[in-house]
């Protein structure tokens, strides 16, 4: 074939095989002009849902209005664009590089979108540079809790030097950021550095501590954690704290867990006489 | 309690409606005999986070259960949740169900809910006695939605919880949310148990008369990606396709099954997204009619049917029209159950689809609608446009259905899945020749949670890593050994290793679970009665396929015939063509290196390719639009996708060709050049898979023939996809 036709000539010739009938297909349908009307729309499920859909579409005219989105103000449109540069490896290449330079920056707006790209990309090459934005007070809490929670998308255990440092860090929501990541991390050994937090001064970052100790069954934290579940003011951390020392399962929290089985809270009773069960 | 009640005004379907579906005041309410009181869920209204089916986090504090008593246009409302308890003050509701015994005095209610306070949905009991309330122990850093009620003191439930402890949970490249997959708990909070794992999302479980499970999977093997009903057993063993492929299905996405009569459902049909997860309603039946109110005689995906009970309704993602709009569920009535039933159902007015409602600055409005699928109409029971009114339940006691035993345990080794098939040559699909089929391959699915960056090449396919091929007997059997709760599809493969057909479909086994089919994707109209333990290859003992290595080992070492786990493109093949291809395909425009070029016909600009194996980055596009940034020979071989350049429009000028057909080697045109040479049971350079009269060996004829792992090494390339990550080379492997 050496004339020149039309792709869907090319298409008809070529082999196409749907093992079974009845199949639909995933990126498909895409175009820049869907892409624009779904930003005119403002919804973000539309938004999303026609990035897909142009997933490896050669479309000139989409990247401007995409690349429009790694600065919208919501979380999950950024996130969609940033991924359908991720499938654009020469494009990628291009915004980390910018990206990083924006986490340099002293532009916090910024350095939380360069972050979520950065997360969104999941390239351990970021780390260092989200490490370092996420350690600089001259940021805004949220660009340093975006840079953590980059981090976490990354998932790799090289971020978990930084992922302990943030957890002292002086925003509450960043330390939370930390302890979300920490859970991220593939293959992560133990939750030591979570322990501290379990009587850290923000409620949610309580409640999730004592989460992430429960799941990696982190043994250090029984002794906090038994306090937790006999005195935190709030009943989520004292129901997280009896879900986190069942998975631990000492024989020792038995006395913590037996009281808190007539816990003021409804939240806590059920959790605590399940974790006497797994006790060993 | 009693609320300000919202009563729709005159509609084209309250005025359209059947006489057999009188109003108000009645002295009989026609399907609505015998029950008393409805509940439904009120949820405060949202556009976003709930365009897509799979979308489970959607948080916006203020929803409750509510009773509608009687379940009239003039009835009492009742908040059965979670007024009487402070502490879910700004709770969230996603879903819920009511046990088997529920009645207007008894019973319990579990839902999944959410507080301000918590990261994620947990799973809720409401004591309907006394309005008590307690919340399960499951784990808070995961979602935990989607609860039915199981016989025999259970929960069925869809989670974000990892069974496997230690590996991040899936999260499909395409879709990219943390997926669901399935588990049960005691009510007592104790025993939770997580099923083995798909590896995309699953939703929406129901409890089937005969005490299984039908659930929603979504199946996105390379170009297949659509959700399919699928059942189980309660344990979470014994995956079986139900409906949707095969060609039986009517559109994209079938979910919010609920069974009607044995083996027929009431199900939404629609679009994977923007259609707030609501789309048109169908009658679904698995099997024939069994002459015993059922429709379970010969039931199987092959036999399935449908009628679409509401045809107006759009099963696409386009807006709905006025006085058509969209469904959210629907639930039968206890008297309801004929040829064309009445439902409850939730439903919304116009246009139901996420961008035209944002744009318009509107929310759809789902209320509460009594439908009568015979005359098409609706009569409005309840709605308050300020919430979602869904998942109306007539509140009435059911059977419950019998308590049903898994899968069978094998004795080998109780971590791992025994997976097989009592003949391979019985299939459904395809002819196989007797003796043409050497052993089975089996594939395990990753995707990018893996360390991939959101992308796995130019394939559609997501991560493989081959376990083995299990060899298949005289009698036809195979048996394996694989990890347990891994995603696994299947290839029979000839004595070239070459897939004789693939599966497009992820199973997996629960440890100890022994999965034996009939055959290779076998008539699902016969009887097949399974007795592997009769099988030669079960006899023999089944192949160890890397059954007890962990996950992250299980990588190539070395990439021979028997060592090959993943094929990461850019060490394992592009040695091969270093070593026997660049001499001469070097991007050096020539009869050994064809060009094409792409034109924009709009702009002008064009874009000039020719055909190169060397392992420099290169790229393709037009204008400002550069893809790929893989190598030169993972562009030449896999190519631009074909589908996705028709979609841009663009002029295609000289030879393109794809090269490589991913999932399917046998018929790509790379392994046809080359005619691979015979690997099982023993590598043999004399024996070629196809005649070599009309496919000439070519790397032998240029003189630079290739070993036999270099062969099967090409092959198992194009049969797992044509990826260019494995994990052996994820940017992000720990």
């Amino acid at each position: 074939m050496s004339n020149t036709k039309r792709i869907s000539t090319v298409l008809a010739a070529a082999a196409c095989t749907l093992l079974l009938v009845g199949t639909a297909t995933a990126g498909r349908g895409g175009s820049a002009a869907r892409i624009q009307n779904a930003i005119n729309t403002r919804s973000s499920d539309a938004i999303i849902a026609e990035l897909e859909r142009a997933e490896r579409l050669i479309c000139d005219a989409c990247i401007a209005p995409v690349m429009e989105l790694l600065d919208d103000d919501r979380y999950e449109v950024r996130e969609a664009a940033a991924w359908w540069f991720a499938r654009r490896p020469v494009m990628k290449r291009q915004l980390a590089e910018r990206s990083v330079a924006d986490l340099a920056g002293d532009d916090s707006r910024l350095a939380r979108n360069a972050a979520d790209v950065l997360g969104t990309f999941r390239h351990p090459d970021a780390i260092e540079a989200l490490a370092a934005a996420s350690s600089r007070t001259d940021l805004s809490g949220e660009a340093r809790a975006h840079a953590v929670r980059a981090l976490g998308r990354i998932g790799h255990a090289d971020a978990n030097g930084a992922l302990a440092a943030a957890m002292s860090d002086a925003d509450a929501a960043v330390r939370y950021e930390a302890l979300a990541a920490w859970l991220d991390i593939r293959r992560q050994d133990g939750a030591a550095p979570v322990v501290a937090l379990i009587d850290d001064a923000d409620v949610r970052v309580r409640a999730k501590a004592a989460a992430v100790a429960g799941e990696l069954r982190e043994a250090s934290a029984r002794v906090a954690l038994e306090a937790q579940l006999a005195s935190d003011p709030d009943p989520s951390v004292r129901r997280n704290a009896a879900w986190a020392l069942g998975r631990i399962g000492d024989r020792a929290s038995r006395d913590a867990l037996e009281a808190a089985r007539s816990d003021a809270s409804s939240l806590v009773r059920t959790t605590a006489r399940a974790a006497i069960s797994q006790l060993r | 309690m009693s609320s300000t009640k919202y009563i729709l005004g005159a509609t084209l379907a309250a005025a359209t409606i059947g006489s057999s579906l009188v109003g108000c005041g009645s002295e009989s309410q026609g399907p609505l005999d015998g029950v008393d009181s409805i509940v439904f869920l009120q949820r405060p209204t949202r556009n976003d986070g709930m365009g897509d089916i799979f979308q489970y986090t959607s948080y916006t504090p203020g929803a409750r259960l509510v009773k509608l008593s009687p379940p009239t246009a003039d009835g009492e409302l009742t908040v059965l949740c979670c007024d009487q308890d402070p502490e879910y003050a700004d709770l969230d509701i996603s879903g819920y169900d009511l046990s088997f015994d529920a009645s207007e005095s008894t019973g319990q209610v579990v839902f999944s809910g959410r507080r301000a306070q918590d990261e994620a949905f947990g799973l809720f009991l409401l004591r309907l006695e006394d309005g008590s309330l307690e919340q399960l122990p499951t784990n808070p850093n995961r979602n935990y939605v989607q609860p039915v009620f199981l016989p025999g003191d259970k929960i069925f439930f869809m989670t974000s919880a990892v069974v496997e402890e230690g590996a991040p949970q899936h999260q499909d490249e395409y879709e990219r949310g943390v997926t669901l997959q399935t588990g049960v708990i005691n009510v007592d909070g104790t025993n939770e148990v997580l099923g083995p794992r798909n590896l995309s999302h699953r939703i929406h479980p129901t409890v089937m008369s005969d005490g299984k499970i039908l659930l929603t999977q979504w199946d996105h093997l390379g170009e297949m990606n659509a959700g399919h009903l699928i059942t189980m057993a309660p344990d979470m063993t014994n995956m079986r396709e139900a409906f949707g492929k095969e060609g039986t299905g009517v559109t994209n996405s079938y979910l919010k099954a609920r069974e009607i009569q044995p083996g027929r459902f009431i199900a939404i049909g629609t679009s994977r997204d923007r259609t707030l997860q609501s789309g048109a309603l169908l009658d679904i039946r698995l099997g024939a009619d069994d002459g015993n109110g059922g429709f379970t005689r010969d039931m199987s995906e092959a036999n399935a049917s449908y009628r679409i009970l509401t045809p107006d309704v759009p099963r696409g993602r386009e807006p709905s029209s006025m006085s058509v709009g969209r469904y959210y569920d629907a639930s039968p009535l206890p008297t309801g159950r004929g040829e064309y039933p009445a439902l409850l159902v939730s439903w919304a007015d116009g246009p139901v689809e996420s961008g035209t409602l944002e744009a318009a600055g509107l929310t759809a409005n789902f209320g509460v609608y009594l439908y009568d699928s015979a005359t098409q109409s609706r009569r409005p029971i309840y709605d308050d446009p300020a919430m979602w009114d869904i998942f109306p339940r007539p509140l009435v006691s059911r059977d419950a259905p019998p308590e049903i035993d898994g899968a069978g345990k094998h004795q080998f080794n109780p971590e791992a899945g025994l997976i097989g098939s009592m003949d391979v040559y019985r299939s459904s699909l395809d002819t196989f020749a007797p003796g043409s089929i050497y052993g089975v391959r089996v594939i395990e699915g990753f995707s990018v949670e893996e360390g991939i960056p959101d992308d796995f090449g130019t394939s559609e396919h997501e991560g493989a890593a081959v376990l083995g091929v299990a060899p298949v007997y005289a009698d036809g059997s195979w048996a394996a050994l694989i990890p347990a709760n891994v995603p696994v599809h299947v290839q029979p493969v000839d004595v070239y290793g070459l897939s004789q057909r693939n599966e497009p479909v992820w199973f997996s086994a629960a440890h100890g679970e022994s999965r034996f089919c009939g055959g290779c994707h076998e008539s699902r109209t016969e009887t097949t009665i399974i007795q592997p333990g009769i099988t030669q290859a079960v006899a023999a003992g089944p192949a160890d396929l890397l059954s007890s290595v962990p996950r992250f080992s299980r990588a190539s070492d070395t990439f021979t015939r028997d060592a090959t786990v993943g094929v990461p493109w850019d060490q394992a093949l592009q040695q091969v063509f270093d070593a026997k291809c660049v001499s001469c395909h070097n991007g050096t425009p020539g009869a050994a290196n064809p060009s094409w070029t792409l034109t924009d016909p709009e702009t002008g600009a064009s874009f000039t390719w020719t055909f190169d194996l060397r392992g420099t980055e290169v790229s393709y596009g037009i204008g400002d639009e550069m893809f790929s940034g893989y190598s030169a020979s993972h562009l030449s071989l896999m190519g631009p996708d074909m589908v996705d350049l028709e979609d841009s429009g663009l002029v295609v000028d000289g030879e393109m060709k794809i090269y490589v057909e991913p999932g399917n080697a046998r018929d790509s045109e790379l392994i046809r050049k080359l005619n691979p040479v015979r690997q099982f049971p023993t590598q043999d350079l004399g024996d070629r898979a196809f005649d070599t009269a009309e496919f000439p060996p070519h790397a032998a004829a240029v003189g630079a023939e290739l070993t036999a792992d270099e062969y099967y090494l090409l092959i198992l390339m194009a049969d797992n996809g044509g990826q260019f990550y494995s994990r052996e080379n994820a940017p992000g492997a720990p």
